[in-house]
């Protein structure tokens, strides 16, 4: 959990001394061809950070040998930008030590940006963005009777809201960021811009219940790019993260693995307009959950009451059962 | 109900070559101490990437909700 301000990008560039310093390296060592300029970017050459590397394992200098190899992933897999290529951008990020929300940052910015363009690479980091996708979804999905499929979109366009693991207990929030300053979400800053993210959609995620459908306030999108056209929303993103509003996880309500049936009917609804990419080989009308009660109830919303309740009776019953079956696993093993 | 389609677009990610990076990854000593001092790098250094996985997940990218919206379900990435 990221207690600190994020990486906002107005630092100043380190001084090559600095840089030097932190990752063993000579002063001399910061000039061409190790230290270059290339395209629009200052950075450090790969080839030159391998080498250095080799040198200090060979030496056993341990903690330089591991400064450059954890640059040399921060440069290359988790801010990538230009080939073998790590960029200041990177070694600003490595010197703060302010990983999460800029990751997050960079992710978001890249994808929103390259679906406004329609096409082209994303510049994120993709197996941290796999890594993510694939814990939620089923196993089944990676086994053997699946590879038939070539494509993926014929894997995941079947799966429903059942299918879909939405919990890991390794993934045990506690407390989420719910919103920052004047903002009623998340305002996310990267180094090309800013983006704002819906910690309310993620409720389930974090196993706690959505509450009917969210309302369209905490849900404002902000999009921009770092130029001077947008430098007040790069201010206020900044300053909003001077409040940052914490939920604390006992008191979002009981755990529960469902969604609110009124916010899977918003969900559906959404995907209904905004349309899907690949064609569904389902009903969508069959997904919505369905209880059998023993008296029908008299309104709307006393059915509603009973869906969640029994919902959530089904949900404890479940966590009770994989406790136990958890505890035999031990005796047993 | 069936949803209206919408056209497939085609993007890609940044995958650079990791041979190098990771050879000299396993160089590491003490792994844990690795992890202590720099967090936990080196277990990305072996995630492999399903070919094609992420292209079709940003299909479902939703411009207005910032999240990815299939037929029944969202997904949103967190900081958590």
């Amino acid at each position: 959990m990221p207690d600190k301000e994020p990486f906002n990008d107005l630092e100043l560039t380190p001084k090559t001394s600095i840089i030097a310093a932190t990752l063993h390296l000579k002063p001399s060592d910061m000039i061409p061809p190790n230290f270059i300029i290339k395209g629009d970017f200052q950075g450090l050459t790969a080839n030159f950070l391998y080498k250095k590397a080799s040198a200090f394992a060979k030496d056993k200098k341990i903690v330089a040998f591991e400064s450059i190899i954890a640059l040399l992933i921060y440069g290359l897999v988790l801010f990538p930008n230009l080939d073998n290529f790590v960029d200041v951008n990177a070694v600003k990020i490595f010197l703060s030590k302010n990983l999460v929300l800029t990751l997050l940052a960079a992710t978001y910015h890249s994808i929103h940006y390259r679906t406004i363009k329609k096409d082209g690479v994303i510049v994120c980091c993709a197996p941290l963005l796999y890594k993510w996708f694939s814990s939620h979804l089923p196993q089944s999905i990676f086994s053997k009777a699946n590879t038939g499929k070539s494509h993926w979109s014929q894997r995941i366009m079947p799966l429903t809201l059942d299918d879909i693991v939405w919990y890991h207990a390794a993934g045990d929030a506690g407390v989420v960021i719910d919103s920052c300053g004047k903002f009623q979400n998340v305002p996310l800053i990267g180094r090309y811009g800013g983006i704002t993210y819906n910690p309310t959609l993620a409720m389930h995620q974090f196993r706690y219940p959505t509450k009917e459908k969210p309302n369209k306030f905490s849900l404002s999108g902000e999009f921009y790019l770092n130029n001077k056209y947008y430098a007040n929303m790069r201010t206020k993103f900044v300053q909003a993260w001077h409040t940052v509003r914490k939920l604390d996880g006992n008191r979002l309500g009981k755990k529960s693995n469902f969604g609110h049936p009124s916010y899977t009917q918003w969900v559906i609804d959404r995907a209904m307009s905004f349309g899907l990419p690949y064609t569904l080989p389902r009903s969508l009308s069959s997904t919505i959950p369905h209880a059998s009660l023993p008296l029908p109830p008299c309104t709307q919303e006393e059915y509603q009451e009973r869906l969640v309740e029994s919902n959530r009776e089904s949900a404890t019953w479940k966590r009770k059962y994989d406790e136990a079956m958890l505890k035999m696993e031990k005796m047993s093993g | 109900m069936i949803p209206t389609k919408r056209s497939v677009k085609k993007y890609s990610f940044k995958s650079p070559n990791l041979t190098r990076l990771r050879e000299l990854g396993s160089l590491v000593t003490s792994p844990r101490g690795f992890r202590d001092r720099h967090g936990k790098l080196l277990e990305i250094l072996k995630i492999r990437v399903e070919e094609g996985i992420l292209e079709t997940l940003v299909q479902f990218y939703d411009l207005a909700y910032h999240c990815f919206t299939f037929a029944d379900y969202q997904l949103v990435p967190t900081l958590e």
